[in-house]
């Protein structure tokens, strides 16, 4: 397996003293590239302080995160700001697109943020865009697009400066099924390029056969790490969690 | 990224307004406050500066500014222009005289000149001509003065004013700059200065140098050689503007105001930027998350303080013109005030120090949002 993204006995502990909590409790899992990972687990669970350290946002307070041979938990916070800006893509569950820019503005922002000129960021936005399906809302602004639409603009922008990781929290949590289906079968497209990794965190059950792998999480440790062996029929999602499809990972 | 800043600051129209007038509502208020203060210290000394062809005011060691003239010894004026670098010398009488008017004004300031030379008289004629002074019991007003005196009335020489009791005919005109006391200026000749108040002693001697001369050593000549004080135009004007300063509750006026100004500006504009600042924290977040350093924020921000202060800053320094372009040719009191560049530089330093200021302080929590935040909710 070709790791983008390794992690060994990670820890993550927040405050100090009594009131310390730890939230990972030892960590240790592997994300290859080519693959679409969910991350599930109930809320508290310890998924995003997980992505967030695996996104270059959080350092760990002890083991070993690694991503495309690099230590992410040696690096410093301009390292870390570096790594998250040249290759992390983050997808957020509220899209969090800024209402003063258009589609184009929004998702050219990591390019403008990377130093890029405002008509290469523009440009390779436009492209996202139009690949996503919306070319005829380019100059849009978030208020005049639907929720799927707002979803697919945050898609674009976690593409646009083609990241080798691509981290989603709670992408289709804000949608309905049939724009969450969309999102994912988008995320899964992704996916498949062999050079790049997604990581999905989600509560929902509905799009666990979307997976190439499921991690659970509880309790701040790995409860079990599934590779998905069939996609499943649509009519035969599960409504609860779908272990029993997949075969443990080794 | 700087386009985009500005994106988002004019997105939000109704915070930018705001703060756009809080800094045009703070430069208005200290440019115009700080501007007639300039003036009106500046008025203070106008004589001084207006009196062209006096380069020594030869006054009473005692003597600490212009209003307060002491009394010197008539044949002083011979003992200056006997020192060397001295091309002329002449008394220079002032004084506070009663004025009989049909109007409510009842005193007036009179100023005695030499009529031989009318050194020390303003140079700005409106009509007649101080020559005209040589002739007894005549006077020139100043423009204002005859407005006070004789309210709403076209000028017209040959008018007659009782002045301490005696009549004097009007022969003249002149616009001088505004002094700081604003009572009517009743220029005579020495000789009709003499009629009113018999045995009236100069105020100052007014002396001219020769061409040439270095104005502050021979002013310095003539301290050592007659035992009076002796100042340059520029040595009087100062020390005159000083006494203002450190002797009346002007400055602390003005100071309380301007600060006012100062302090009410950055509230406004603190809050209102503090407000939109942590309304668009989620944002600065995000671009955070996506690898944006904190330079990159602060100059965000930064671009946005720069363009709120410098619209503002345009919006108050032009009410600060419009008020300086209309109101001195309406009112009297405000004649010859103006706007200083100086003032403008002063103000406008004050207006981008408090927009960087608030700024500063907005932006520390955005600096400080750690990225993973932002995928926390």
């Amino acid at each position: 397996m070709n790791a983008a993204i390794s992690c060994r006995d990670l820890k993550m502990r927040f405050g100090a003293g009594d009131g310390a909590q730890l939230v990972l409790r030892g960590v240790s899992l592997d994300i290859a590239q080519g693959e679409l990972s969910i991350i599930a687990g109930p809320s508290g669970c310890g998924k995003t302080t997980l992505i967030s350290i695996l996104g270059g946002a959080l350092k760990p307070t002890s083991g070993e995160a690694r991503a495309f041979g690099r230590s992410l938990s040696e690096m410093s916070g301009a390292e870390m700001a570096r790594f998250r800006r040249k290759d992390v893509g983050f997808i957020f569950q509220q899209y969090n697109l800024v209402p003063a820019l258009t589609a184009t503005e929004n998702a050219a922002m990591p390019l403008i943020i990377a130093g890029a000129s405002a008509r290469v960021a523009y440009a390779a936005a436009r492209s996202e865009l139009a690949q996503l399906g919306l070319e005829a809302h380019a100059d849009k602004f978030p208020r005049q697009l639907s929720g799927g639409q707002q979803q697919r603009v945050a898609i674009a922008r976690a593409l646009v400066h083609q990241p080798r990781l691509i981290i989603c929290d709670e992408p289709t949590a804000a949608l309905d099924s049939a724009s969450g289906e969309a999102v994912m079968t988008i995320l899964q497209n992704l996916a498949m390029d062999k050079d790049r990794a997604v990581l999905v965190v989600t509560h929902d059950h509905r799009v666990f056969s979307f997976a190439d792998r499921l991690i659970e999480l509880e309790d701040g440790l790995v409860r079990a790490d599934y590779l998905m062996t069939e996609p499943l029929e649509k009519s035969a999602r599960p409504a609860g969690p779908p272990a029993i499809h997949g075969r443990k990972a080794a | 990224m700087n386009d985009i800043a500005l994106k988002i600051l004019w997105a939000d129209i109704g915070k930018a307004i705001a703060m756009v007038l809080g800094v045009a509502f703070s430069t208005l208020l200290m440019a115009q406050q700080a501007a007639i203060f300039v003036c009106l210290m500046g008025n203070s000394a106008s004589h001084i500066t207006a009196a062209q062809d006096v380069d020594i005011w030869v006054a009473d060691a005692r003597a600490d500014y212009f209003d307060d003239p002491g009394v010197l010894p008539a044949a002083l004026v011979e003992r200056v222009k006997s020192v060397a670098g001295v091309a002329y010398a002449a008394p220079f009488i002032r004084t506070s005289v009663s004025l009989d008017t049909a109007s409510l004004v009842e005193q007036g300031v009179l100023v005695g000149l030499d009529q031989n030379s009318f050194l020390g008289a303003p140079q700005k004629m409106v009509t007649g001509s101080m020559a005209a002074l040589r002739a007894s019991d005549t006077f020139v007003v100043d423009r204002r003065g005859y407005g006070d005196i004789w309210p709403d009335e076209e000028i017209a020489l040959g008018r007659l004013l009782e002045v301490d009791g005696r009549l004097l005919r009007l022969v003249g005109i002149v616009d001088p700059p505004s002094p700081f006391i604003s009572m009517p200026l009743i220029y005579t000749s020495v000789t009709t200065a003499s009629l009113l108040r018999p045995g009236i002693a100069p105020g100052f001697i007014v002396a001219r140098a020769r061409d040439g001369a270095d104005v502050a050593a021979v002013a310095k000549a003539i301290q050592e050689q007659t035992g009076y004080a002796a100042f340059d135009k520029a040595a009087f004007s100062r020390i005159t503007i000083d006494y203002y300063l450190k002797n009346t509750g002007i400055p602390i006026n003005f100071f309380i105001t301007i600060a006012l100004g100062f302090i009410v500006g950055t509230a406004i504009v603190a809050q209102t930027f503090y407000l939109f600042v942590t309304e668009n924290l989620r944002h600065l977040a995000v671009f955070k998350a996506m690898g944006a350093n904190w330079r990159q924020l602060v100059s965000m921000t930064a671009i946005q303080c720069v363009i709120v202060a410098a619209v503002g800053f345009s919006l108050g320094i032009a009410g600060a013109s419009w008020f300086f372009e209309t109101v001195p040719a309406k009112i009297p009191a405000f004649k010859g005030f103006y706007l200083p560049w100086g003032v403008v530089a002063k103000v406008g330093v004050a207006v981008f120090a408090i927009s960087l200021l608030s700024g500063v302080v907005s932006i520390q929590r955005a600096v400080r949002f750690a990225p993973a935040q932002v995928l926390r909710g």
